[in-house]
């Protein structure tokens, strides 16, 4: 009994504060750096991405929705994985499925947000344009903080709800200041 | 199998996240896309269209007697004269009950029916 307390493996040791700093200063580099190119990058004019879309606008609409219906499977695994939900002990399927929803996620946004930077740029016309703006550079400094996290070495703890649960809502911002305000102003675009 | 596919996708995300950085940085061009020309020199391919971009986006809504339109709903831009920056911001940004077209039009026809209205408009 002895023997086996004493050749039992470590838990891993929580991510210190200095770690957690690390990883938020990554994030901020990350979103000063998008907004900064946004800011000096001259808007591009005619860029038409439509992936198969009737158009731009369209393609947006429909990718960051999707993105944020994918995000919706993250939390939801997510509470799952903390126990939070009333369903059965987790899956052996339920982590790989949690990450793969969020990579998904972030993919969907990835055209979205090239096509805003590269065309559109930082703007801040009105306050809902600037709001879009500034909350788009967040989200990906944010996800950038939590790719940072999960990758240090060590037990993410609370960090990790806390920093999820910040892109999730950074990206649903994102989402109701343009793709939802296009569908509210203008309906749902037809593929 | 899902962890397979999480593997994968692992390294998708990341070469795609790689890709789009440096499509931002070097340009569409890189993958064989025209570059668009830059804002100024597209205004200027576009003005002529500042009156197709009027009529098919603000006509419904605005009088503007150049353009044939008869719209009731915004202000007669006859009446109003508004300059190309005063018809640009709102077309960007919207206002006084009109929505923001920013999004949906590029900065060149934005660009070009703010031109167009300020040099028709009141005429």
């Amino acid at each position: 009994m002895a023997a086996a307390a004493e050749t039992a493996p470590e838990p891993p040791r929580p991510i210190g504060g200095a770690g957690v700093l690390a990883a938020g200063a990554m994030g901020a580099a990350v979103a000063i750096a998008l907004g900064l190119y946004g800011r000096v990058h001259e808007p591009a004019s005619d860029l038409a991405i439509t992936l198969g879309f009737a158009d731009t606008i369209t393609m947006k609409v429909w990718l960051t929705t999707v993105a944020v219906l994918f995000a919706l499977v993250q939390v939801f695994s997510a509470l799952w994985m903390y126990g939070r939900l009333p369903l059965a002990s987790r899956p052996s399927w339920l982590a790989n499925a949690h990450r793969i929803s969020g990579r998904l996620a972030f993919l969907f946004t990835l055209p979205v947000a090239y096509h805003c930077l590269y065309q559109l740029a930082f703007q801040d016309t009105t306050t809902r344009v600037l709001a879009h703006s500034v909350l788009g550079c967040l989200f990906y400094g944010a996800f950038a903080t939590k790719v940072t996290i999960i990758h240090m070495p060590g037990r993410a703890g609370i960090w990790l709800p806390v920093i999820g649960g910040t892109v999730f809502a950074l990206l649903v911002a994102t989402w109701v200041t343009s793709g939802l305000w296009f569908i509210t102003t203008s309906g749902i675009p037809t593929p | 199998m899902l962890a397979t596919i999480d593997r994968v996708f692992a390294w998708v995300t990341w070469l795609l996240a790689a890709f789009a950085v440096a499509v931002l940085l070097i340009g569409p061009e890189l993958v064989g896309a025209e570059k668009p020309p830059p804002t100024k020199q597209a205004v200027a391919a576009t003005a002529a269209s500042g009156k197709d971009v009027f009529t098919s986006t603000c006509g419904g809504c605005h009088t503007l007697a150049d353009a044939g339109t008869s719209g009731a709903t915004g202000p007669n831009l006859d009446d109003a004269a508004p300059d190309a920056a005063t018809v640009k911001a709102y077309v960007r940004g919207g206002g006084g009950g009109m929505p923001a077209f920013g999004d949906t039009l590029s900065n060149a026809e934005i660009d070009a029916v703010a031109a167009y209205v300020a040099s028709v408009a009141g005429g």
